[in-house]
C-alpha cells in the first residue's frame, strides 16, 4: 500500500499532470469567484478537453478545477456577501460581517487556511477508507439518509440567532416551500400553479443568491448615507492573523472537516447541508456564541473547512459503486467511464494507483490554490474599499447571472427576487434566514427518504445499525444542549441574586 | 454525391409538397437545400439540451455540435434548459422559428411517452415536430443484484422494482413488464436518482431495476449486477450477449405491444427542430447531420468516448414517431398508467 501511495505521487507530479493541475487551478479560481458559473457546468465543459489524455493528467485538470472552485467560492461570500457557490452560503454569515468591520483580510486568511486543512482532511479520509469503502457504502441506504436529515434539523436551534421560536417558524416555512414540485412517489404536481419550471421544486441556487446576497446588495442600495459600509480602509495586514486564528481553533477546524467529509459520503444528502451543520455545531460549542452572525472568526473557520472536506467524502460512493452524490460528481463519474475506469472493485484493485493519485491531486491542487489565493487576497481585498454605490451595478449583474445560470431560465431570476424581498424583511425585522434555507434543503430529503425507507423496510429500518448511531448522536446533542441551557440559566440566576444582594 | 443529394432534395421537395407534411411554409417559401445551406452559413445555431449539463444528453450534444457546425459552416452552441423531464424545453422549442437556428436533442422514449400519455404540461404534437435524425439508440436492460436468487425472467414474479418516479423510463418499463408478463409487482419509487435506485438493488434492498444499457454497463462489468432481460433491440454488446429479449419472453397475444414498446425504447436520442421547417432547410440540415454521423473518424471517436452513435435518417425517425403515436388504445392506456403513478 505504501509503495502504491508513493508511485501514485510520482504519477501526479509528472510535468503533464502538473501543467494540467495548474490550468485546472486557475480555471477553478475564476469559476469559484464568479457566482453562477458552477463547478458542475465547468466540469461538463472541460470533459471534451480530456479526450485522449491519460487518466492522471485528465483528473489533475478536472478535480484540480473542482477542488479549487470550492475554495475560491468562499472569497465571493466574504467580499460581496454573495455566495460564489451554493456550498459557500454559510461563509456569508460571518465572513461578510467581518469584511464590513474592515477585517476582510483576516476573514480571507482564515477561510483560506481552514479550506486547505479541510480539503487535505477529506483527501486523507478518502485514502484511509479505501479498504472499507465498499462494505461501508453497502450499509448506507434511505433510512441512514433520513436519520442524517433529522440530525440536520436539530441544528435549527443554534442557527436561529436569538429566538428559537422565530427559527422554528422560518424552518417550517422552508419545509413547506420544499413541498413545491412533482411529488416523488405519485408524480402529482404540488403548488406548481401551472408552471413547468416549478416541477423540479424551488432551486437552492436562486434562493441562496437572493436570500443572502440579494438582501445585502439591496440594503447597501437603500442605504443613502453609506452606513452599512464602514469607510475604514480594509485591514490588509490581517491575512496572517486569520491564518493564525484558524490554527488557534485547530480542534474546531478538524471537527468541521470531519462533519463535511462524513456527511459528504452520504449520496443524496448533497453538499449544502453539511456547511450549516458544521456552522451550527461551531456556534453550539463556542465560548462566544453571541458573535456568530456578527463576524465570528469561528464561523468562518467552520464554514471554510466543511466546504472543501466534503469533496473527499463525495468521491467515496462515486469510486466504490459509481453512485455520485451530486451534479458535479455525476459529471466526474462520466469522466471515469470515458477514460476507461470502472468504478467498483476495479478502482480499488487494478486501478488503485489512479484512485490514490486522486488523493494526491486534491492535496496538490489545494497547495496551489493556497499559494495563488495568498497572492490574490491583497488585490481582491482592495475591492472592498470601493464605495457601495459604485459596486452595486456590478453586484446586481452578478446576482442576476447567478440566479439565471441555475437552469438558464428567467423564472429563476423571479424566484431570486422574491427571496431577495424576504431576505430584506428578515434582516430588517431580525428573523433568522438560515433556518429557512435549511428547511428548504432538508424538507425534500426528509420527505423523500422517509417514504423510500418505509417502502423498502416498513418500520424495521428504525433498528438498522447506521440509524441507531445517528439516533444516539441526536440524543447526545439534545442532552448536551439541555445541560448547557440549564447551566446558563442557573448561572444567570446566581448573578442576578448576587447583584440583588449588593443592592 | 452532390448530384445525388440534389436529386434526393428534389424528391423530398415533391414528396413534401404532395403529402403536405411540411404544412404551412412549405408551399410558398420553400428554398433549395443549397440556398438554405447558404443562409445558415456563419450563423449561430442553438442546440437545446433539455437536461442538466454533464449527463448523457449533454455529452452527446457537445460531441455532435462542433462537427455539425463544421458541416454547415455555422457555429452550433449547446444550451442546457433542464426542467419537467424535458417537457419544458420541448414546449419552448416548438414555438421557436423553424429557420434551422434552433435544434433540440430529445429523449425519444420520454418525449414520445409523455406525448402518448398526454401528460400534464405537454403542449406540443410530437408528430408535427421536424426530425433531423437519430444520434444514438440503446436498449434498456433489466438487472438484479449478483447475489440475488433471480436467474431469469421466470423468477421475477412478486419481486419489487426500483424507480425514481412515475413517468421516468425505468417506471414505464416496470409498468409495461407487469402488464405484459401478467404480474402485479410493486414499484418502489422516490429514489433521488437512477444511480441511487441502482445502489439499492446492489445492496439487496429491492430486486429489479431497468434502465439504459449505457447506465447498466459499469455495474454489470464491476460484477455487482446481472442482466435478466433486454427491453428494446439488442445491440449486441458483450454485457447483454445472449440475454433474453422482452419480445421473446411474452405470450403470443402480447407480442404486438412488446414490439411497440421496443420501438419506443429504441427511439433513443433524437435531433429535432420546431414544426413547419421548409424542406430546403430541413434537407440541408439532415444532409449535414448524416455526413457527421457517417464519418468514420467521428464514429470511432464516439465509441472510444463510451458514447456510441447509432444513425437513423430523419425520414425513418418520422415514421417511427408516427407508428408510436398511432399506437392502439391498449398501449396508450398502459403508458398513461405509467405516467399517472
Amino acid at each position: 500500500m505504501l509503495d502504491a501511495i508513493w508511485s501514485a505521487l510520482g504519477e501526479a507530479i509528472t510535468p503533464m499532470s502538473l501543467l494540467m493541475l495548474l490550468i485546472g487551478v486557475v480555471i477553478g479560481f475564476l469559476v469559484g469567484i464568479l457566482p453562477g458559473l458552477g463547478g458542475a457546468v465547468t466540469l461538463a465543459l472541460l470533459i471534451p478537453v480530456t479526450f485522449g489524455m491519460d487518466p492522471v493528467p485528465a483528473f489533475s485538470l478536472l478535480l484540480g478545477m473542482y477542488v479549487v472552485s470550492a475554495i475560491a467560492g468562499d472569497f465571493t461570500s466574504i467580499l460581496f456577501g454573495i455566495p460564489g457557490e451554493p456550498t459557500a452560503a454559510a461563509m456569508v454569515l460571518d465572513g461578510y460581517p467581518l469584511n464590513k468591520k474592515g477585517q476582510a483580510g483576516r476573514a480571507l486568511g482564515a477561510s483560506l487556511a481552514s479550506s486547505a486543512i479541510g480539503s487535505i482532511f477529506g483527501a486523507i479520509l478518502l485514502m484511509a477508507l479505501i479498504p472499507v469503502m465498499r462494505p461501508l457504502i453497502m450499509s448506507i441506504s434511505a433510512p441512514e439518509l433520513f436519520a442524517a436529515a433529522v440530525l440536520g434539523l436539530t441544528f435549527i436551534a443554534s442557527l436561529s440567532g436569538g429566538s428559537i421560536h422565530k427559527g422554528l417558524v422560518m424552518a417550517t416555512v422552508g419545509v413547506l416551500l420544499s413541498l413545491v414540485g412533482i411529488d416523488p412517489n405519485l408524480g402529482i404536481e404540488r403548488y406548481t400553479f401551472g408552471s413547468l419550471h416549478l416541477w423540479e421544486g424551488i432551486g437552492i441556487v436562486p434562493v441562496v443568491v437572493g436570500l443572502l446576497g440579494g438582501a445585502e446588495v439591496l440594503q447597501s442600495m437603500l442605504d443613502k448615507d453609506g452606513e452599512t459600509k464602514t469607510i475604514v480602509a480594509p485591514h490588509l495586514g490581517g491575512i496572517l492573523v486569520g491564518v493564525k486564528d484558524s490554527f488557534r481553533h485547530w480542534w474546531l477546524m478538524l471537527r468541521a472537516s470531519a462533519i463535511g467529509a462524513v456527511l459528504g459520503m452520504l449520496p443524496g444528502l448533497g453538499g449544502s447541508v453539511s456547511q450549516f451543520v458544521a456552522y451550527g455545531h461551531a456556534r453550539q460549542t463556542s465560548k462566544r456564541p453571541e458573535e456568530f452572525g456578527n463576524g465570528s472568526i469561528e464561523g468562518v473557520i467552520a464554514a471554510g473547512a466543511t466546504t472543501t472536506a466534503k469533496d473527499g467524502g463525495h468521491l467515496v460512493p462515486t469510486i466504490a459503486f459509481g453512485v455520485p452524490s451530486g451534479a458535479s460528481m455525476a459529471v466526474l463519474l462520466g469522466a471515469f467511464l470515458i477514460l476507461g475506469l470502472n468504478p467498483g472493485p476495479e478502482m480499488l484493485g487494478k486501478n488503485l494507483d489512479v484512485t490514490l493519485s486522486l488523493v494526491w491531486i486534491i492535496v496538490l491542487s489545494t497547495i496551489a490554490a493556497v499559494i495563488l489565493g495568498y497572492l490574490l487576497i491583497r488585490p481582491l481585498a482592495k475591492l472592498t474599499s470601493v464605495t457601495g454605490r459604485l459596486l452595486v451595478p456590478f453586484l446586481v449583474a452578478m446576482l442576476t447571472i447567478g440566479a439565471f445560470s441555475n437552469t438558464s431560465s428567467l423564472d429563476d431570476v423571479w424566484i431570486m427576487l422574491v427571496f431577495l424581498a424576504i431576505g430584506v424583511l428578515c434582516s430588517r425585522f431580525r428573523w433568522p434566514r438560515i433556518p429557512l434555507l435549511l428547511g428548504l434543503v432538508l424538507g425534500e430529503i426528509l420527505e423523500r427518504y422517509f417514504t423510500v425507507s418505509y417502502s423498502l423496510f416498513q418500520f424495521n429500518w428504525v433498528s438498522r445499525p447506521g440509524v441507531i448511531i445517528v439516533e444516539l448522536i441526536i440524543a447526545a446533542m439534545i442532552l448536551f444542549t439541555a445541560v448547557r441551557v440549564a447551566r446558563k440559566k442557573r448561572a444567570s440566576k446566581r448573578e442576578l441574586l448576587t447583584i440583588g444582594g449588593h443592592v | 454525391m452532390r448530384k445525388l443529394a440534389f436529386g434526393l432534395a428534389a424528391l423530398t421537395l415533391v414528396g413534401g409538397a404532395l403529402t403536405g407534411c411540411s404544412s404551412t411554409s412549405a408551399a410558398g417559401a420553400s428554398t433549395s437545400p443549397q440556398e438554405a445551406a447558404a443562409k445558415l452559413k456563419n450563423q449561430t445555431i442553438t442546440l437545446v439540451v433539455p437536461f442538466d449539463p454533464g449527463g448523457g444528453y449533454d455529452a452527446y450534444a457537445r460531441m455532435v455540435a462542433p462537427k455539425l457546425g463544421d458541416e454547415l459552416g455555422a457555429t452550433v452552441i449547446v444550451e442546457n434548459r433542464p426542467g419537467a423531464g424535458g417537457i419544458l424545453a420541448t414546449n419552448e422549442v416548438v414555438h421557436a422559428k423553424p429557420d434551422g437556428k434552433t435544434l433540440v436533442l430529445l429523449n425519444g422514449p420520454g418525449h414520445l411517452g409523455a406525448a402518448i400519455a398526454k401528460t400534464n404540461g405537454v403542449l406540443y404534437d410530437a408528430k408535427k415536430m421536424t426530425y433531423i435524425g437519430q444520434i444514438s439508440s440503446e436498449p434498456d436492460v433489466l438487472v438484479t443484484s449478483k447475489s440475488s436468487a433471480i436467474t431469469s425472467v421466470d423468477d421475477i414474479r412478486g419481486k419489487r422494482f426500483a424507480a425514481t418516479g412515475p413517468g421516468s423510463n425505468e417506471y414505464i418499463d416496470a409498468v409495461v413488464l407487469n402488464q405484459q408478463l401478467g404480474m402485479n409487482n410493486q414499484v418502489v419509487t422516490g429514489f433521488k436518482s437512477s444511480n441511487e435506485a441502482s445502489l439499492n438493488v446492489i445492496q439487496g434492498n429491492v430486486d429489479l431495476h431497468s434502465r439504459s444499457l449505457g447506465s447498466q454497463q459499469p455495474g454489470i462489468n464491476a460484477g455487482d449486477l446481472k442482466p435478466i432481460l433486454v427491453i428494446g433491440e439488442n445491440t449486441g454488446e458483450k454485457e447483454i450477449n445472449g440475454v433474453q429479449n422482452l419480445v421473446d419472453a411474452v405470450k403470443d397475444d402480447q407480442k404486438e405491444l412488446a414490439t411497440l414498446h421496443t420501438k419506443l425504447i429504441s427511439s433513443g436520442r433524437l435531433l429535432a427542430a420546431p414544426p413547419g421547417m421548409d424542406t430546403g432547410t430541413l434537407q440541408a440540415i439532415r444532409e449535414a447531420f448524416k455526413k457527421v454521423m457517417t464519418d468514420e473518424a467521428f464514429v470511432k471517436a464516439a465509441t472510444d468516448a463510451k458514447r456510441p452513435v447509432h444513425y437513423t435518417s430523419g425520414d425513418d425517425v418520422q415514421k417511427l414517431v408516427n407508428d408510436v403515436m398511432g399506437s392502439p388504445q391498449e398501449y396508450v392506456d398502459l403508458i398513461t398508467k405509467a405516467y399517472a403513478g
